[in-house]
């Protein structure tokens, strides 16, 4: 900052001094050359910390985000869909960079430079001081008035980009079904309307935030423009020297431009900060101790070392049964095969032994061979929703995935959910031994299934625990 | 390269009236500061006050001029744009989509999902922030070198700022570029890598945390974030060092200037009132050309991000799963025959089944059965015209299946998914896909026909929401939809895979009742029953077995 007045001040004396007709002082010259390479290597520096700030910052953000995530489970993501959630923590969060790297150290900028250029422009020429005294307080009052219209237009734009997220994710999810129905090239269509009604809503936002740009770049021209009329007419006067003239005048715009930055960084990390708030909620939720215990089960009727059948009642009621009892037992000490198996991208031994883990080859042929999984080689890839696999065999890996658990942690409880749904009956027969052996090693095993469950030695209604 | 540029120029009126807008911006700047410093100059020789008068009006037309025609400007070029992103949205959507289902395994949902999201917004740098800083530095150097020379012909003032700014250009974006290269790059890719990572962790968060194995995704994913900051303050260093160097050449162009300006009074043949205009409109211009530093930045992660948009674009579809382009219009169907076909998925190298013979007459129904694995999911994508042989021939009423177009094949044969695909909106909409003109009595008849009017009209109707992946609904319910969907399409042809594979077991057998009743509605209807559960369709004579 101090070299920006220094460069305007002996820039303004040399031209002047010119212009008065008296020897050009080059020596001035070599001043105007340090000062400006100086403020050159500071522009450097700034850009620098500003981004290395910002970073920081985000990064820091996202890991307890996803900590948070992790410790609550997918029903945190509040009625989120993935796609959603995915945009709030990568693209949104972004958008913080503005905030820590422009906004942030501008406002900082302004709150230091501004006061002392408008005090160094009165102790030069009185008038030119109270005229930009006058005219600055209008910008922040522009701002205010625009950041009102701008808040509700902000919030439609991002719900519109939330629906496209969504309707991307939910078209490339779907896309089977969509083919099946013919409606692949309807659905070119539907995304194009999607596409477009959120370019409507983000050009509405941008229109507010140029428009304010323009306001504000009209309210610092013409008050620019005042100052330098009043110089001009003095300077016809002669009550002002063409010295201090010149160098208010080069003073006055410095004076707006950081504040007029304030307004425009404002709306670019604006977006950043409405995110960050749900971020940051999302966080503080994660931290509330008794979080979504709604039910208890009564467990006492479990036993470890036998196979026990459960019947649970239909539906949807019955998963959310399953995940309370589980988490009672202890989500740590139960081994599960889910419902719907949920296997992950990569190859069937990452999804057996979870990726990056090192294998216990003995565990590992055991589960194998437990979950009768014989016609899958371990380094076959899994798309995404098992993709690549059939039904049967991905319900096999997810078993082999459960018993692999159970064999090496030792996990008190194993909890088979419908474990025989897609399978031919010599495979399913494998599995039923499987589950005797198991509670043979002293192992609880909780079968869910409407079957008769052979290897189980009692039955117990799971709606009576309620 | 060409293509590369080609893909982020949009079409239009809109385009050229945003860069024409943006050449009057940058003659507005200069000018301005011109006409500025010229009345500061002039005022102080006291001239009349009508004669200043004429050149206030000129700095105000200036500035608002400027203003003006920067607010005007962006509006166009984003008008121009936004059209050009939805447009290749689908272009990528629409490569994408012919893959399902058979081939799906060859793709990676959240990676195409965020080169369709990110990398397309990416795609609008390209005339934002590179063309139109590049076009604004030229008109704005030209300008400037112009009318220095005009004004003082013999200071060589005006040669000195042209060589000083091509000079700056020279030195300062090269520097810059070779620095930022590898990093603007890692930065797009970061970005995308970071996308993918989150969908596909969020995606299976509950199986990762079940099973204890958050910690290396989760490491994964902040290596991923850390990776991408420091290619971003590699990034924003490199930069800054084209910044600073404008910054300093800057200097250099007011210092030359100044000093050939000086001469040139002193020596008489320039007017000591234009001497602050000479020393100060370098400065204006230097301020455009520093977009010059941000335009090589923005360049380079352009190409980054257009690369990856053509890469999708041009990713090509086995022709084993490609739709069939046929021509002929499919009609009743009366027989369908698999003579000999063997099957395999796209990159796989073993067949996935060989040599299967069957005939489905109109009427009948057929079971697949055989172990898990067998291939029965695969005989069933080769009967809807999803899966082509690679030996053997499917054909229907004769004709080889490929004869017929996509889309009557589509209006005939229905395939009903082992998981079917429940999106994360209501009922109606979901059942709507099938039918898009169906009234809400269509919708509610079809709903009691497989019988979940009960259960719906006990919540919200036909305005329940599903939940994403249809987690607010059972298995056997999502079955239930995907049939009315089924019915209300009015295939001919019913394939059914594993219909009770998600269904609780109770519930299984009373589906399985309810899915026969309904088939056998219609004396032409062909259903295909694809199970392991031989005890449900013990009735059913036609079997293939694998």
């Amino acid at each position: 900052m101090a070299l920006t007045v220094g460069f305007s001040y002996l820039l303004s004396k040399f031209v002047a001094d010119v212009f008065g007709g008296s020897k050009p002082a080059f020596g001035l010259l070599w001043g105007v050359l340090a000062v400006g390479l100086g403020r050159a290597g500071l522009i450097w520096l700034q850009e620098w910390l500003a981004s290395m700030a910002a970073a920081r910052a985000k990064v820091q953000l996202r890991e307890r985000l996803m900590a948070a995530v992790t410790k609550l489970g997918s029903e945190a993501m509040g009625g989120r869909n993935t796609s959603e959630f995915t945009l709030l923590a990568t693209t949104r969060l972004d958008a913080l960079d503005a905030y820590f790297s422009r906004f942030l150290p501008q406002l900082v900028y302004t709150a230091i430079i501004t006061p002392v250029l408008t005090l160094l422009i009165f102790v030069n020429d009185f008038w030119s001081g109270v005229a930009v005294a006058c005219t600055l307080p209008l910008i922040p009052l522009f701002m205010v008035f625009i950041g009102w219209s701008t808040g509700a237009a902000q919030r439609r734009q991002i719900n519109a980009l939330n629906l496209l997220w969504r309707h991307f994710g939910e078209v490339l999810r779907g896309l089977t079904t969509l083919r099946v129905f013919g409606r692949l090239p309807h659905q070119s269509e539907a995304l194009r309307a999607s596409s477009d009604e959120s370019h409507k809503r983000t050009m509405k936002v941008l229109r507010i935030s140029f428009l304010s740009g323009f306001a504000l770049e009209v309210a610092a021209s013409l008050s620019v423009a005042l100052v330098a009329v009043s110089i001009g007419l003095r300077l016809i006067d002669g009550t002002l020297s063409l010295e201090t003239g010149l160098f208010v005048l080069l003073l006055a715009p410095e004076a707006y431009l950081p504040l007029r930055l304030v307004g425009t960084n404002f709306h670019a990390s604006n977006e950043g900060v409405m995110a960050s708030k749900q971020v940051l909620d999302l966080i503080e939720s994660a931290d509330t101790p008794d979080w979504g215990v709604e039910a208890f089960l009564d467990t006492d009727e479990l036993r470890e070392g036998t196979v026990t059948h459960l019947v649970g009642p239909s539906g949807s009621g019955k998963t959310q049964h399953l995940n309370v009892l589980r988490d009672q037992l202890g989500a740590e000490q139960v081994s599960w095969l889910p419902q719907y198996v949920g296997l992950i991208r990569g190859t069937v031994l990452d999804n057996i032994i979870g990726p990056g883990n090192a294998a216990d080859e003995h565990a590992l042929a055991q589960a194998m061979e437990l979950a009768a999984l014989d016609d899958v080689a371990l380094k076959t890839l899994v798309g995404d929703s098992a993709a690549g696999l059939s039904g049967g065999q991905s319900q096999r890996v997810g078993l082999a995935r459960a018993f692999y658990r159970c064999l090496t942690l030792k996990t008190k409880w194993l909890m088979l959910d419908e474990p025989l749904s897609a399978f031919d009956s010599a495979r399913a027969e494998t599995i039923v031994e499987s589950a005797a052996w198991f509670a043979a090693q002293g192992h609880g095993v909780l079968v869910v299934s409407h079957q008769p469950f052979a290897s189980a030695t009692r039955t117990l209604e799971v709606s009576d625990f309620a | 390269m060409r293509r590369l540029i080609q893909l982020g120029i949009p079409r239009g009126r809109s385009l050229w009236i945003g860069l024409s807008l943006a050449s009057l911006e940058a003659l507005a700047a200069v000018g301005l500061l011109a006409l500025s410093t010229w009345l500061i100059s002039a005022a102080a020789e006291q001239p009349a006050i009508l004669y200043l008068n004429e050149v206030i009006v000129g700095v105000r037309a200036f500035a608002l001029g400027r203003a003006f025609f920067r607010y005007t400007q962006r509006l166009n070029l984003h008008d121009a744009i936004f059209p050009m992103l939805g447009a290749l949205r689908i272009r990528m959507f629409e490569a994408t989509a012919p893959n399902a289902p058979a081939g799906l395994a060859t793709v990676f949902r959240a990676d195409t999902s965020a080169r369709m999201v990110t990398d397309v917004d990416a795609i609008q740098g390209l005339s934002l922030r590179v063309i139109t800083p590049l076009l604004q530095s030229v008109v704005a150097t030209v300008a400037t070198v112009l009318a220095l020379a005009l004004l003082s012909p013999t200071s060589g003032a005006a040669w000195v700022l042209g060589a000083t700014a091509l000079l700056a250009a020279m030195v300062a974006v090269p520097i810059s570029a070779a620095a930022n290269r590898a990093n603007a790059a890692r930065v797009v890719e970061g970005k995308a890598h970071l996308n993918a990572q989150t969908a596909e962790f969020l995606e299976n968060l509950d199986v990762y945390r079940a099973f204890g194995w958050t910690t290396q995704p989760l490491n994964a994913l902040a290596q991923t974030d850390r990776d991408l900051v420091s290619s971003s303050s590699n990034s924003a260093l490199s930069v800054g060092l084209g910044s600073s160097i404008f910054s300093a050449f800057a200097t250099v162009a007011v210092v030359a200037s100044s000093f050939a300006g000086a001469n040139a009074v002193a020596a008489g043949t320039l007017d000591h009132r234009w001497l602050a205009v000479v020393a100060l409109v370098p400065l204006g211009l230097f301020e455009i050309l520093g977009s010059l530093q941000q335009a090589t930045d923005s360049w380079q992660r352009y190409r980054a991000s257009a690369t990856r948009v053509l890469e999708a674009l041009d990713q090509t579809v086995d022709p084993v799963v490609a739709p069939s382009t046929g021509k002929v219009e499919l009609g009743k169907i009366s027989t369908i025959e698999l003579k000999g076909v063997s099957l395999r998925y796209p990159q796989a190298e073993n067949l996935a089944v060989s040599g299967v013979n069957a005939t489905l007459n109109a009427g009948e129904h057929i079971v697949v059965e055989g172990p898990s694995g067998a291939g029965k999911s695969t005989i069933a994508f080769a009967i809807a015209g999803f899966l082509h042989p690679v030996a053997g021939l499917v054909l229907i009423n004769g004709k080889p299946l490929d004869d017929y177009s996509e889309a009557s094949l589509r209006a005939k044969i229905g395939y009903l998914e082992q998981n079917p695909s429940i999106f994360d909106a209501n009922l109606r909409q979901n059942l709507l896909i099938a039918k898009p003109d169906a009234t809400d009595r269509q919708l509610w008849n079809v709903v009691k026909r497989v019988g979940l009017a009960e259960t719906f009209a006990a919540r919200e109707g036909m305005d329940t929401q599903l939940g994403e992946r249809g987690n607010r609904i059972s298995g056997g319910e999502a079955q239930r939809i995907a049939l009315a969907r089924a019915l209300l399409a009015e295939f001919q042809v019913l394939i059914f895979d594993e219909p009770t594979a998600n269904v609780d077991t109770g519930n299984a057998e009373e589906l399985w009742n309810d899915l026969l009743a309904i088939t056998s509605d219609d004396p032409n209807r062909i259903s295909i029953f694809i199970t392991h559960q031989g005890e449900f369709t013990a009735g059913i004579e036609k079997r293939i077995s694998l």
